[in-house]
C-alpha cells in the first residue's frame, strides 16, 4: 500500500460512522425512552403498599361516664308504712313492703296491710295470711295496685327505708333485692310488693296513713335504679387489662437515658375494641438532651404498641368506662 | 405533631418505583453517574444493534462475493464491477492484486519474494479488514467490565450521603433513610442494566468477528495458492 493502491475501494469511509450504527444509535435511543417510559408511567412501577388512608374523625357525644343520677321522670316510689310483726313467710320475697324507719321492738301481729287491700281482691283481707297469699296474689295483685296505690301513697315517714330495714328482721335481706329488680324493669309504675306486705306484719301507723298522700313523694325515696350503668369494673382492673395486651408490642428504643422517658398516649376504642382514630400524644415528660432524639421514636413506638394491640378484649358490659382511654404511660417499667 | 410527622412521611413517600423521580431526587455525583451509565447503555445498545445488522450485511455480501469471486474469467473486471462496495473480501483481493501488479510489473520475477509479500499483504488486509469490524466491540468489553464499578461508586456515594443527612436530622427512623438508599442502589442498577447485556454481546460478537476472520483468511490462502500458481508458469 506504499504506493496508494489505485484498486483500492476506498469510496466507502473506513472511519466514519457507518450507516448501520446511526441505525442503531436511533433504535438504541428509541429503545431506552421506551423502557423508562414503561417503568414510569406503566403499572409495571410496584405499588408497595397501598398508602395509608386518611383518619376518619368521629366526634364522640359523650366523653364522660353516663349519668348515674336517678330519671326526673320517674314515678317516685310511694312511701310505705313500717311494718310490724314478722310476716309469715320467710320466704317470700314479694310479700314483703317492710321499709320500718323505726326500729320496731317487737313483733305485732297488727293486721295494718289491710287498708292497702282495698284496691285488691277481696281474697287477700281474710286473716289467715299463711294460705291466702301464696295461691291468690301473685295474679291478680299486680294489677289492680299500680293504679291505685301511686296516689294514696306519700306518708312522710320514711327518709330512709333502705337501711332501716336490716333491723327488723331476717326478711330484709331477701326483700330489698326484689324491689329493686321490679322497679327497674317496670320503670317504677308498678308496686306489687306493698300489698302483699299486708299480710306479714302490722304497723305502727294507722291504716288511714298508710295509703300514703296522694302526689305527695318524700325526696330520695325513688326507688328507680339510676341510669342503666351496669356494674361499674375496677378502674385498676381496665388499666392492666389494656397493659396486659399491649405489653408484647411495647419496646422502650434503646440508647442513653431513654428509660426516663415518659409517654403519656390518650385513643379511642370502637365497642368492638378496634382503635377509633390514633392514638394521640397527651405529654411527653423525662426528655434530657441525652435523650432528646429518642424522644420522637419513644412516641412513635408507644402508638405502633397501641396499634398493634388493638382490637382490644375488654368486658364489653364497661365500655363506657374504656370507650376513651384519656392518659396511659409508656415507660420502662411497662416493658418490663 | 407526631402523627403530622407520620402523616406526611406517608404521604411524601414515592408509592412505586419511579426511575424519573429517583434520578430527580439523587445527589449530583450520583446523577452524574446515573447519567453516564445510561449513555453507556445507549451506545451498548448501539454497537448491539449496528453491529448485527452490519455483519449480517457483510457476511452476506461476502458471500455473494466470493461465488461470483471463483467463477469469475477475468478478475480485473470482477473487481472492477465489485469492488466499490464495502466488502471485506474484495479489499483482500484488492491488496493482493496490487501488490501482484507490482511484483510481476519488472522484467525480472523474485516468484518467492512475491509469494511472501503476496501472503503479507493479504495477511494485513484480512487483519485490517477484522479490526475495523471489531473497532467498536472494545467498547462493550469496556463498559461490561467497568459499568458495575461505576454504579457501585454511586452508590457508596448516595449511601454515604443518606447516613450523613440521617446524621443532620437526628433521627434513624426508616422513612429517612430509605429514600437515599434506595436512589443510592438505582445507581448499581443502571450499572448492571448497561453492563449485562454489554458482556453478553461482546463474547457474541468476538465469536462471531473471530468466525469471519478465519473465514477471510481461508479465503485469502485459496487466494494465494491460485496466485503462486500463477506465478509458477
Amino acid at each position: 500500500m506504499l504506493t496508494g493502491s489505485p484498486s483500492d475501494p476506498d469510496s466507502i469511509p473506513r472511519r466514519g460512522f457507518a450507516p448501520e450504527y446511526a441505525i442503531g444509535l436511533i433504535v438504541a435511543i428509541a429503545a431506552h425512552g421506551a423502557v423508562i417510559a414503561a417503568l414510569t408511567l406503566s403499572p409495571l412501577g410496584r405499588h408497595p403498599e397501598p398508602p395509608p388512608q386518611r383518619m376518619t374523625v368521629s366526634f364522640a357525644a359523650v366523653l364522660a361516664d353516663q349519668s348515674a343520677s336517678s330519671k326526673p321522670d320517674a314515678q317516685a316510689a310511694p312511701d310505705l308504712a313500717p311494718t310490724l310483726g314478722e310476716p309469715d313467710h320467710a320466704d317470700q320475697p314479694q310479700p314483703v313492703p317492710v321499709p320500718v324507719p323505726v326500729p320496731v321492738p317487737a313483733h305485732l301481729p297488727v293486721p295494718v296491710p289491710k287498708p292497702v287491700v282495698k284496691p285488691a281482691p277481696k281474697p287477700k283481707p281474710v286473716v289467715p295470711k299463711p294460705e291466702p297469699k301464696p295461691v291468690p296474689k301473685p295474679e291478680p295483685k299486680p294489677q289492680p295496685k299500680p293504679q291505685a296505690k301511686p296516689e294514696p301513697k306519700a306518708p312522710p315517714k320514711p327518709v330512709a327505708k333502705p337501711q332501716p330495714k336490716p333491723a327488723p328482721a331476717a326478711k330484709p335481706v331477701d326483700k330489698p333485692k326484689p324491689r329493686i329488680d321490679a322497679k327497674t324493669a317496670a320503670g317504677g309504675d308498678s308496686r306489687p310488693h306493698p300489698d302483699k306486705a299486708k299480710p306479714a306484719g302490722g304497723s305502727k301507723i294507722d291504716s288511714n296513713f298508710l295509703k300514703g298522700i296522694s302526689g305527695v313523694t318524700t325526696p330520695g325515696t325513688d326507688k328507680v335504679s339510676p341510669g342503666d350503668k351496669p356494674a361499674a369494673v375496677p378502674v385498676a382492673a381496665l388499666v392492666s387489662a389494656i397493659s396486659r395486651q399491649i405489653k408484647p408490642h411495647w419496646s422502650a428504643p434503646q440508647g442513653v437515658d431513654t428509660d426516663k422517658i415518659v409517654t403519656v398516649l390518650s385513643w379511642s376504642l370502637n365497642p368492638d375494641g378496634t382503635l377509633a382514630g390514633l392514638p394521640v400524644v397527651v405529654s411527653q415528660t423525662g426528655i434530657t438532651d441525652a435523650n432528646r432524639a429518642q424522644a420522637q421514636i419513644h412516641a412513635e413506638l408507644a402508638i405502633r404498641a397501641v396499634r398493634q394491640a388493638a382490637p382490644f378484649t375488654l368486658p364489653p358490659a364497661a365500655y363506657a368506662q374504656w370507650r376513651k382511654v384519656t392518659a396511659f404511660r409508656f415507660d420502662r417499667k411497662l416493658s418490663q | 405533631m407526631m402523627l403530622t410527622m407520620l402523616a406526611a412521611g406517608a404521604i411524601g413517600a414515592p408509592t412505586r418505583l419511579n426511575p424519573v423521580e429517583l434520578f430527580l431526587h439523587a445527589d449530583i455525583v450520583v446523577q452524574v453517574v446515573m447519567g453516564a451509565l445510561g449513555l453507556a447503555s445507549v451506545w451498548v445498545w448501539m454497537i448491539v444493534i449496528g453491529f448485527t445488522v452490519r455483519m449480517g450485511l457483510i457476511g452476506r455480501r461476502c458471500r455473494k462475493y466470493e461465488e461470483g469471486f471463483w467463477t469469475a474469467r477475468d478478475l480485473d473486471a470482477y473487481q472492477k464491477e465489485q469492488g466499490t462496495r464495502d466488502i471485506p473480501t474484495a479489499r483482500v483481493v484488492a491488496a493482493a492484486l496490487a501488490e501482484w501488479r507490482r511484483s510481476t510489473s519488472g522484467k525480472t520475477i523474485d516468484r518467492d519474494g512475491t509469494r511472501q509479500r503476496l501472503a503479507a499483504a493479504m495477511d494485513s488486509a484480512v487483519t485490517e479488514e477484522t479490526d475495523r469490524l471489531a473497532a467498536r466491540l472494545n467498547f462493550l468489553a469496556t463498559v461490561g467490565t467497568v459499568a458495575p464499578f461505576v454504579g457501585l461508586f454511586g452508590t457508596v456515594w448516595g449511601v454515604m450521603d443518606s447516613f450523613f443527612r440521617i446524621g443532620a436530622q437526628q433521627n434513624s427512623s426508616l422513612a429517612v433513610v430509605a429514600p437515599g438508599i434506595s436512589e443510592a442502589l438505582f445507581a448499581t442498577a443502571i450499572g448492571l442494566a448497561a453492563a449485562i447485556p454489554a458482556v453478553v454481546a461482546y463474547n457474541r460478537f468476538s465469536h462471531r468477528v473471530n468466525g469471519f476472520e478465519s473465514g477471510l483468511f481461508r479465503f485469502a490462502d485459496r487466494f494465494h495458492a491460485t496466485l503462486s500458481r500463477e506465478l509458477e508458469q
